[in-house]
């Protein structure tokens, strides 16, 4: 089930906020999140309800024994018995398929493997509870179902926000204001921004960005390879271009769409979870853009990888060694494809130029920095798109005309012709512009210009009503509706 | 309580009541349209401008439960029968148009395309058929006593269609690449190497085997962009140059086979209404132009247009329609046209090779109750295995078959003109079969192969014309 999902919309969501509203005390409320999140699990996938809830039983206990263990060693010993568990599973999980081949042909059970949803990240949220417990930043949770709850919570546990445990217990199962006033009217208002930048913006990007640069169905079919080649080298540099740029827009509305419904949802509960995103393509660096993109991702591995290495704080050479490790479990992170590692190394390579060749150059310079990482991370995000590499090479080849391929063609100019308003529309919705006219506006209000009445009328009664209505209208009857991080 | 904890508890609920209001209109749409969502009646069955029936509710069962795909045929029942589906589709389609101001649009992805037709589907095999009846009053078999004549049998429900009729490529057709122009779509060539020569080398099969015994033509109807844009436009759009590929095949085909210029026929009339603007079939307009090049090949004398009658159904939205769902082509319907042949001319079809003639039928189904969608199953009732057309006005005992997909449907109605007996033969429908059967069973004079171009040019026509051909 996704959230943009016709059923999600008008069954599963309205049955979840009716029964939580019915509950009287905190705990029922739990339960009720409990009963629906392992439902919205197992509506995915069944089966692998039984590994979430393994994993998550185990991490309470390893917790547990943590916090009693009475030496230094003991607490460490259940540390890295928690550890090892987790990674094993995930690693078996999910990059089996992939570490395999290394070896030989892989065994029909290992090929047959399909990917829990959401393992990467309620993973990685286990991981931080049991190391927060151990580093006493945590208290532990005595209770099993709740543990269970924090890792299976519906809003985040399949596609984030990745939620730190200390970040959430307190809301999560003692504090929290059920249906309060001004964050369930916000959390109406934030979910259905997301619904409609995904149903609206992200989908139509991802068609055009399908259409001109492979859909995921045709990169996947091996088959095809020889076909997709042929029609990436034969793309014109324009059709080339606007595929990327079109992915690019696609994938940042696509993801922080899902993050702010999560976000939204969350609010309608009570329960404030960080924020993911804040508007990466306005950096001027790729290290800028990884501090605002998949911002809970980021602070995982700052927190458990890369300080717990040294970070900054050690030799030159050390220091290297730090990043190359984090952008190395990055892109193996996002993928079980030698392409997703390759990928993050093309980060580690960025982050090292700019520290040591352009941080300087782009000192004094507004503008450049800026057109810099837009295409260096489009240039990227075909990588990341292309998960074959022969087919990434033929596609940035192709976009420098390397195969003496046209600059514009009829394709290319007539889907240019038939998108440009919503590129244009989708490109200032990357940047805070909206959101600052927005403020700007409500003070105006504020400020007796207009009807403040009316300002509050539409912003939290008409626009919520009215982006949820067109969302299911492009909803019904669209076959593009996929979540791009859901693979992760 | 204190004055000032109460004076909270009051700004404190009356924050609430605000905030609970605020939210009222947003759960209210979720309300209205969540009950809308679960009134099974309103739930369509089948999608009229789909031409599909929608997904069904999915089988229970613990596997399925277990591996997902009992959640995931919910899912998909649950949004592909949403109520109101068209009027959804009609305002996303609103919105939609606002995303830029071209008014062309594309179809379908790169690399989508290397195998159109991609299945080797052929016709399930049938039992050998009964010897045909002798002949009776009418010419050929009588209807069965419970279906009286002129009138259609009732007919099982099927998934495609209308009333259980239904045209057998319309899915290929659906897969392939296709431009929209305004209210105008045109399929692309859609030429594969390995699939054209299958089709050269079936029809070189077929001229070897009807050799002396039957005049043997081949009839490869191009694509519409090909004929109605000049070779300059095309180039600037990418598109292929038909016509050379045609003449290639041509030149391969050999001598024995006389191959009727069925592009320059087209190509000559360009101005005219030759081809659907939402559908990929051409007019029955086109399709006697067509039948008049096949008469200059043949050397016969082409009945004129005039010697017909006109009838026609307005507001047909075809197959381009289903794939584009155009408001364009939704405010610029295309009529279709059909003409019936002078004369005593019956048709009487069958879905089975072992049941060689089969109940009559109308010559063209009345449409008047019909989908718009559906109007082109008028001519010959839609694709089927074996329909027979009857003239009894020509006393001699002379008989043409075709071998065709639906591109023959309105083209076999013309050589009713020249022939007693015309024997359509559906290259989809008519399992097991092969031309040198055919030439025992139906003892032709002359034998058409009409197909368009893009399905010869697929793997799955070119396959079953080869399995044919022998």
């Amino acid at each position: 089930m996704v959230f943009s999902g016709l059923i999600f919309l008008y069954a599963f969501f309205p049955l979840c906020m009716l029964a939580y509203a019915l509950c009287r005390t905190l705990r029922a409320r739990n339960t009720v999140l409990l009963v629906f999140s392992l439902f919205f699990y197992a509506w995915g996938e069944p089966k692998y309800l039984l590994l979430l809830a393994s994993m998550a039983f185990f991490d309470w206990f390893a917790a547990l024994r943590i916090a009693r263990a009475e030496s230094r060693g003991g607490k460490k010993a259940w540390l890295a018995a928690a550890c090892t568990v987790n990674l094993l599973l995930i690693g078996f999980f999910k990059y089996s398929g992939m570490i395999a081949p290394l070896f030989g042909e892989p065994p029909a059970f290992i090929r047959n493997i399909s990917l829990p949803i959401g393992i990467s990240f309620y993973t990685f949220q286990l991981l931080s509870y049991v190391v927060d417990v151990y580093r006493g930043d945590a208290e532990p949770q005595e209770r099993y179902r709740n543990v269970l709850l924090y890792a299976a919570l519906f809003h985040q546990c399949i596609a984030g926000p990745i939620v730190r445990y200390k970040t959430i217990a307190g809301e999560l199962f003692s504090e929290r204001d059920p249906l309060s006033g001004t964050d369930l009217a916000d959390g109406i208002g934030r979910f259905c921004v997301g619904l409609a930048k995904k149903t609206l913006l992200a989908n139509a990007c991802g068609a055009l960005a399908s259409s001109l640069l492979l859909s995921d169905a045709a990169i996947a079919d091996k088959s095809l390879l020889a076909a997709n080649l042929a029609a990436l080298q034969g793309s014109s540099v324009l059709g080339l271009w606007l595929g990327s740029i079109a992915f690019s827009l696609q994938i940042y509305l696509d993801f922080s769409a899902y993050s702010d419904m999560a976000v939204g949802m969350g609010r309608m509960i009570g329960l404030h979870f960080p924020e993911n995103f804040n508007y990466p393509y306005v950096s001027r660096s790729a290290a800028e853009f990884w501090r605002r993109w998949h911002i809970t991702l980021g602070t995982f591995f700052r927190d458990y990888v890369y300080i717990p290495l040294g970070g900054n704080r050690c030799p030159t050479a050390r220091w290297i060694f730090n990043i190359f490790v984090v952008w190395a479990l990055t892109g193996l992170w996002h993928g079980a494809s030698w392409s997703f590692v390759v990928w993050g190394l093309y980060y580690f390579a960025l982050l090292l130029l700019e520290k040591f060749v352009l941080n300087r150059l782009f000192r004094r310079l507004r503008v450049l920095p800026h057109l810099y990482l837009l295409f260096a991370v489009n240039l990227g995000w075909v990588l990341f798109h292309l998960t074959d590499f022969s087919l990434a090479r033929a596609a940035i080849g192709g976009m420098f005309g390397a195969y003496g391929n046209p600059l514009t063609d009829f394709r290319a100019v007539t889907l240019l012709k038939n998108n440009v308003f919503l590129l244009l529309f989708c490109a200032l919705a990357c940047t805070p512009l909206f959101r600052d006219l927005f403020r700007r506006l409500r003070a105006r209000c504020a400020a007796g210009g207009i009807s403040e009445t009316l300002f509050f009328a539409l912003e939290h009664v008409a626009a919520p009503a009215a982006l949820l209505l067109l969302s299911t209208a492009a909803l019904v009857g669209n076959t593009y509706n996929p979540f791009l991080y859901f693979q992760f | 309580m204190d004055q000032e904890t109460k004076k909270e508890n009051i700004a404190c609920r009356r924050a609430r009541r605000k905030a609970l209001l605020t939210a009222a209109p947003f759960f209210a749409v979720l309300l209205a349209v969540g009950v809308l969502a679960w009134c099974l009646p309103l739930r369509p069955s089948v999608s009229e401008t789909e031409k599909r029936r929608l997904t069904e509710f999915p089988a229970f069962s613990f596997r399925a439960l277990m591996d997902g795909s009992f959640f995931h045929g919910v899912d998909l029942w649950f949004s592909d029968t949403f109520p109101l589906r068209d009027s959804w589709i009609a305002a996303a389609d609103e919105v939609k148009s606002l995303h830029g101001f071209g008014s062309v649009e594309l179809y379908s992805a790169p690399g989508a395309n290397a195998d159109l037709g991609g299945d080797e589907s052929v016709p399930e095999e049938e039992p050998a058929p009964r010897p045909l009846p002798a002949e009776t009053e009418s010419g050929v078999g009588q209807p069965p006593a419970e279906e009286p004549a002129g009138s259609a049998p009732e007919e099982e429900p099927a998934d495609e269609g209308w009333k259980g009729l239904s045209l057998a490529d319309e899915d290929f057709h659906n897969g392939s690449s296709l431009i929209r122009i305004g209210s105008s779509a045109y399929w692309l060539p859609a030429y594969n190497e390995s699939a054209n020569a299958r089709f050269v080398s079936a029809i070189r099969s077929a001229a070897e085997i009807l050799d002396g015994k039957a005049g043997f033509y081949v009839m490869t109807v191009p694509n519409n962009i090909s004929v109605l844009y000049s070779r300059a436009d095309r180039d600037f759009m990418g598109v292929a140059p038909e016509e050379d590929l045609l003449e290639k095949l041509a030149e391969a085909s050999g001598g024995k086979v006389k191959t009727v210029d069925v592009f320059g026929a087209l190509s000559a009339h360009c101005g005219e209404y030759i081809c659907f603007r939402s559908d990929h079939h051409w007019t029955s307009l086109g399709a006697y132009y067509a039948y008049a090049a096949w008469c200059e090949a043949a050397g016969k004398e082409a009945a004129p247009l005039d010697s017909f009658t006109e009838g026609h159904w307005d507001g047909y939205l075809g197959t381009a329609y289903d794939s584009t769902k155009s408001k364009a082509m939704r405010e610029d319907p295309d009529t279709v046209y059909y003409y019936t042949p002078p004369g005593d001319v019956h048709l009487y079809i069958t879905d089975s090779r072992s049941d060689p003639v089969g109940p009559e039928y109308p010559l063209f189904r009345d449409m008047t109750n019909a989908p718009k969608g559906s109007l082109f199953l008028t001519f010959l009732n839609g694709d089927h295995a074996l329909c027979t057309l009857v003239n009894n006005s020509i006393e001699d005992d002379s008989s043409i078959l075709i071998y065709k997909n639906s591109m023959g449907n309105q083209l076999a109605y013309f050589f009713t003109r020249h022939y007693h007996t015309v024997y359509v033969l559906d290259s989809r429908k008519y399992g097991g079969g092969s031309i040198t059967e055919s030439l025992r069973l139906y003892d032709p004079d002359d034998v058409v192969y009409c197909f368009n171009t893009n399905y010869v040019w697929s793997v799955g026509g070119s396959g079953v014309i080869e399995k044919f051909s022998k």
